[in-house]
């Protein structure tokens, strides 16, 4: 019996000595994972990372929401076409998934910035702990400028959250979120900790520049009216311009169209911008597919691409307004030429955003373009403004706007033109748009100066488009510049307050 | 093939199978091979083994069948003259995207008279290609490889004490790969060829100390046992592009390879390897009793251990206890002659559930890169938790309190036979993927919340109503009737989740388990000024849903959602009868469920409101043509599948399977044959559903993703439609 007893008794034992505590071979566990400087700067790369979810839908917040971008065709009802419809026409349901789809983006963001912060113990080189203390408030400070300019009061993550506690937590006071992304960004500059400028390998990484800038904006953006604001916010700007050399002339900068050239990645423009990296290594920029035409038959762009972020009448005739305007064939197109049949494509269908085409893509979302979060004209346009605000008009902000303008090829404005504070308020506010077109900025300058509820209704009432629905498109009320919390939220908790309207 | 000698005994078999589905593209090829050995050693030792082996090949076309109907049947498949002129120049297959180069006039004149565009959409807007031309190009084939094995040795250590070592394993090998032609789903979709794999290992030793003993009318049956089992997955997912010629469909073509799994939000680089792997190991104990075959009594004691648990919340007991009395037994019952047999039984169990995936009670982080640098910058690899489930470290088993109590009857010589069971049971700690705030990065995690009562009655019943020589004909019924209730969920009075159309399904302590849950309707918005009149939402517009103001308060919101009927059926029932006269055999079977409610997820795609009749009748089409002021006009106004607009009855009857034989005698075969026997089947000869039902299989349901959870179903989307099949058949014998 012992020849059978044997072979039984080894292999019961070497199935049994399987250890019950099982860890991934796929991924790594987390609490084994944090011990040094280098985990964490992985850790730190993974926040940037977690840009990508975010900007795939951010232009559907903001630009589409505003006079410059609309849908393509109206009473379309496929499924993104509603979606779309609804951010186009500031009708949003609590339920709608991009909505949902940006909100969740910029948490995750959050909370890898938060795991950042919480786990810089383990970095023992000061100069790198500060850094990467600064990215990840920098980038926590961001996503929360974004969350409060879009809902208003909106929940508060500082640290990990557990789902028991997520579940009784309520949105905090908008009052409170503007003090936390002041103290992350007064933060670093108070204490240094970012270096003005990133060592090469790490370029595309924040550095004190942009943080500086971003902190300016919200200064101005800040609903509160605060005496000193402008003041403060004028003064970062000119340390920004300082590090960036004081242009003073057109003929000082890069040129428009380079700013968004591929080939010229982190040109002397670009203050921080996210990064992508075409090749498929899941890290390319979607724009491409999302914004050129649909059936283009790869004369545009390869693949089946989506034609969104279509240019409104509205941005076209602002354009048109000075012919010659180097920036409007950068940020939109009328027409493509059809190599194949050797005809030129144009019409309603050819019109495109084309500031972020890539024509060499060679797979659909995988484009090489970065997209400019921050960029110098930016920080001359904020400073202008707020030193118009603080002391009206003066040969300084003019010069400032006056380099956008030449480098725009469109005549510079003589002082005399803009010589009122209101002038030159409308002169700058008008600049932005044509300037910044398709970036994102437009319905957060609109929020910004007020004016988002008047400017939209003026939008809608005069874009022949929405006349043209089998349905009346109504004006917007004041509540409908908010976002409604996705009901998924409410679903959990009840009693989390809904934004007002929704 | 089986037989063998007095200590030796063998059975092998070998079978092959080819099945056509009923599309295109669709066949299985099965080749598979079984053998059994079992040797007396000596007669206290035994030993044996099984060993399988199969090979499968299946062939799956890229279109599901709903593709067929969300196509306009007023196109043709392939270009005709007509067709060609219109869409200028195109041949072959007629794609949508021909049809949508072509611009309609669709405004008014201008003021030459000249014809105007508007931006409306065109009628023919479809980027997608028609099935047909789909099919034409692409190709998908998945294969699989099983050999399952398992050997044991019994040893009889004195009369009566059996250990019993069994140990096997089951390797499943999964490769599958497709092709597609350039533009073959779309115009600009790539040439694309993937390869997906997964091994899957699962090993399991089961070993059983066992003690039988009968003295008298005494029977004792012991049992101790020991099993482990050790499960691992590999899974590899390769996705390859930019071929230079459709010709080669294989991935060494393939110039780009997508690894990383994507980041940015597209889908794009399917690429993944993953190795999980998971043990459960258990201990169990059991002993039966029984006197005089008329007392039956049973124990038993199980310990669970299971790996996917953080330590601490591993172990599970997992007891069970049952009692039956065969009261016609008993002497004083002999005498009651239209009794054949009386038993009646009632069980208490434990039982547990540890579905969860991998690894969800652990923080496990992943790649997450980004690109820095120069230029256009590299690829710098960085780390997150890139999970949307949130780890919850505390999760454990969930288990189920049962009990069983029940009899089975015989009566007038066997010709009556009833059995009934009823049954009601409680679920503890209901382990399932719940929603959290999103705000904590993550959107879901598993968690043990809840409590759920079941409750039901099943009865079987058997009548032979006639049989002699000639003929006989037998009947047997079922019904069955289930009912449950949530008792507790984590203290809060409802958890509300999502599928994947962001319908909501709430479990509500007090109610079914689940409901559907969201906005009661009142037909449909006929004008603007109604709109305005009334409580609407800011979205809605003419010839959309109009919903109901639950909570009366003027304002439309989140808080006029309301349950909408559970997907639960009220019963389900079936009657097989079967006639047999002389040689010729006949049976069929009608089955049936009533009082289900399905959601019908078809109402979100565009084309179910475009060429579904179902979907078009009566229609809303301006306040002039308002329809019966019940169907909405397409998709527009405030989104359907958050309303009750997709919830369906899905009550159904049919005529499952008949089966009509000739069964010839051995003096018809003059002994040349053992058997023969010729067969007509038929399934689903007919089917009746609810006129309220607008899709194609009531029974039809998705069952992966979020809807594996049993916090979610009763979903269906794109269903394969019932199928009707007549078989014939020979049966031989030698």
């Amino acid at each position: 019996m012992k020849r059978f007893i044997i072979p039984i008794l080894v292999s019961v034992l070497a199935l049994t000595s399987c250890n019950l505590d099982k860890y991934p071979f796929s991924e790594v566990a987390a609490n084994e994972y944090v011990k040094d400087a280098t985990s964490v700067n992985n850790l730190v790369i993974g926040i940037y990372n977690g840009l990508y979810d975010v900007m795939y839908n951010e232009w559907a917040m903001t630009e589409l929401r505003s006079d410059n971008a609309r849908m393509r065709v109206n009473n379309s009802t496929s499924q993104d076409s509603k979606l779309i419809e609804q951010l186009d026409q500031l009708v949003v349901l609590t339920a709608n998934a991009w909505v949902q789809d940006y909100w969740d983006a910029l948490y995750v963001v959050v909370n890898r910035a938060n795991t950042v912060l919480e786990n810089l113990d383990v970095v023992n080189d000061d100069a790198l702990r500060a850094r990467y203390e600064g990215e990840a408030r920098f980038l926590r400070a961001w996503m929360y400028f974004d969350l409060v300019r879009l809902w208003g009061p909106v929940f508060i993550v500082k640290n990990k959250t557990g789902a028991d506690e997520a579940r009784t937590m309520q949105r905090s006071p908008a009052e409170d979120v503007w003090a936390l992304i002041e103290e992350d960004l007064e933060t670093i500059v108070d204490k240094n900790l970012l270096p003005d400028a990133m060592p090469a390998a790490d370029l595309g990484r924040a550095d004190m520049k942009a943080a500086k800038a971003l902190l300016a904006k919200v200064y101005m953006t800040e609903y509160k009216p605060s005496a000193d604001k402008y003041a403060k916010a004028s003064a970062l700007l000119g340390e920004v311009l300082e590090a960036c050399g004081n242009p003073a002339s057109g003929s000082a900068l890069v040129p428009y169209a380079d700013i968004f050239d591929k080939n010229k990645e982190g040109n002397a423009e670009i203050i921080f911008a996210v990064r992508y990296r075409s090749g498929n290594v899941g890290i390319g920029s979607p724009f491409t597919t999302l914004y050129a035409p649909v059936n283009n038959g790869g004369n545009v762009a390869i693949g089946a691409p989506k034609q969104y972020n279509y240019p409104s009448n509205s941005i076209i005739s602002a354009f048109n307004a000075n012919p010659g305007d180097v920036r409007k064939d950068v940020c939109l197109q009328e027409s493509y030429f059809n190599k194949t049949t050797g005809v030129l494509v144009d019409n309603a269908n050819a019109r495109y955003c084309s500031k972020f085409i890539d024509p060499d893509m060679t797979s659909e979302y995988d484009a090489e373009n970065d997209f400019p979060i921050i960029r110098l004209a930016d920080v001359m346009l904020l400073k202008a403004e707020a030193d118009n605000e603080l002391n009206g008009p003066s040969a300084e902000s003019l010069v400032l706007l006056n380099a956008i303008r030449e480098r725009a090829r469109i005549p510079v404005y003589e002082l005399g033109e803009v010589a009122s504070k209101y002038a030159f308020r409308q002169a700058v506010r008008n600049e932005r748009r044509l300037e910044f077109a398709f970036e994102n900025q437009r319905f957060f300058d609109l929020l910004r100066w007020g004016t988002a509820v008047s400017t939209i209704n003026e939008y809608l009432a005069s874009e022949p488009f929405y006349a043209a629905y089998d349905y009346v498109v109504n004006p917007i009320a004041e509540w409908q510049t908010l976002l409604p919390i996705p009901v998924s939220v409410l679903n959990i908790n009840k009693t989390v307050a809904q934004n007002p309207g929704y | 093939m089986s037989g063998g000698r007095k200590t030796m005994r063998y059975y092998t078999s070998a079978s092959y199978t080819k099945d056509q589905g009923i599309m295109l593209q669709n066949s299985i090829d099965k080749l598979s091979l079984r053998t059994r050995l079992d040797v007396d050693l000596s007669p206290s030792i035994k030993f044996g083994y099984n060993i399988s082996a199969n090979y499968s090949k299946t062939e799956r076309p890229r279109n599901n069948f709903i593709d067929f109907y969300r196509t306009p049947s007023f196109l043709p498949v392939m270009h005709n003259d007509w067709t060609t002129e219109f869409t200028g120049g195109y041949t072959g297959f007629a794609r949508g995207s021909h049809f949508n180069q072509i611009t309609t006039p669709t405004g008014d004149p201008d003021a030459y008279g000249n014809p105007t565009w508007d931006s409306k959409v065109s009628p023919f807007n479809s980027a997608n290609n028609n099935p047909k031309s789909v099919m034409a190009n692409t190709e998908r084939w998945g294969e699989s490889f099983s050999g399952l094995g398992n050997a044991y040795i019994e040893i009889t250590i004195v009369k009566g004490l059996k250990f019993k070592s069994s140990n096997g394993f089951n390797v499943r090998y999964a490769p599958s790969y497709s092709y597609q032609n350039l533009n073959a789903l779309k115009d600009g979709t790539p040439s694309e060829a993937t390869f997906n794999s997964t091994l899957y290992v699962d090993l399991l030793t089961e070993n059983t100390l066992n003690y039988n003993l009968t003295k008298g009318r005494h029977k004792l049956d012991l049992l101790a046992g020991y099993t482990l089992e050790n499960t691992r997955v590999q899974r590899v997912a390769l996705d390859g592009t930019g071929f230079p010629t459709d010709d080669i469909h294989t991935l060494n073509a393939a110039t780009v390879f997508s690894l990383a799994a994507s980041n940015n939000g597209n889908g794009a680089g399917t690429g993944t390897f993953r190795y999980p792997d998971k043990v459960l190991e258990s201990g169990l104990a059991r002993a039966t009793y029984s006197y005089a075959d008329k007392y039956l009594l049973s124990a038993s004691l199980r310990l669970d251990r299971s790996s996917l648990f953080t330590r601490g919340n591993r172990n599970a007991w997992f007891p069970s206890v049952s009692a039956g009395w065969r009261v016609s037994q008993e002497p004083w019952m002999q005498h009651i002659d239209w009794l054949n047999s009386l038993k009646v039984r009632a069980s208490y169990g434990v039982t547990g559930n540890n579905n969860v995936n991998y690894y969800s009670a652990l923080e496990v982080l992943g790649g997450a890169n980004y690109a820095t640098g120069a230029g256009n910058g590299s690829l710098i690899s960085g780390t997150a938790n890139n999970s949307s489930t949130l780890a919850n470290a505390n999760i454990t088993w969930e288990q189920t309190d049962e009990f069983n109590a029940g009899f089975d009857l015989s009566v007038l010589k066997n010709r009556l036979n009833l059995s009934v069971d009823a049954y009601y049971s409680i679920t503890r700690a209901l382990l399932f993927e719940q929603p959290t705030q999103s705000f904590t990065g993550f959107t879901k995690y598993w968690n043990n919340i809840g409590r759920v009562r079941n409750a039901g009655v099943e009865i079987q019943m058997n009548t032979v109503n006639v049989s002699n020589r000639t003929f006989t004909w037998t009947t047997d019924l079922n019904f069955s009737l289930s009912r449950n209730k949530l008792l507790e969920i984590g203290g809060e009075r409802e958890v509300i989740t999502q599928g994947e159309r962001n319908e909501n399904y709430i479990a509500r302590v007090g109610e079914p388990l689940i409901q559907y849950y969201g906005f009661r309707t009142q037909g449909v918005w006929n004008t603007s000024e109604e709109i305005q009149n009334n409580p609407h939402f800011a979205a809605d517009v003419p010839g959309g849903l109009r919903i109901v103001d639950e909570k009366p308060d003027g304002v439309l919101n989140d808080e006029d959602r309301v349950p909408l009927g559970d997907p639960y059926p009220d019963f389900t029932y079936g009657m097989t009868n079967t006639f047999k006269i002389g040689k010729f055999d006949l049976s069929f079977l009608i089955q049936g469920v009533q009082g289900i409610t399905v959601f019908n997820g078809d109402v979100f795609y565009n084309e179910s409101h475009k060429y579904n009749t179902a979907y078009l009748e009566n229609r809303w089409v301006s306040p002039e043509h308002p329809g019966n002021g019940k169907v909405p006009y397409m998709k527009v106004g405030y989104d359907m599948l958050l309303t009750d607009y997709p919830l369906q009855d899905g009550s159904y009857v049919c005529l499952r399977n008949v089966i009509m034989g000739y069964t010839f005698s051995k003096k018809d075969l003059r002994n040349k044959l053992d058997g023969l026997r010729i067969y007509l089947t038929g399934n689903n000869l007919a089917y009746l559903w609810s006129k309220d039902y607008k899709g194609v299989n009531p029974e039809s349901r998705m069952l992966s993703g979020v809807y594996s959870s049993p916090m979610i179903s009763g979903y269906q989307r794109g269903g394969f439609p019932v199928t009707t099949t007549i078989t014939f058949g020979v049966d031989v014998k030698f």
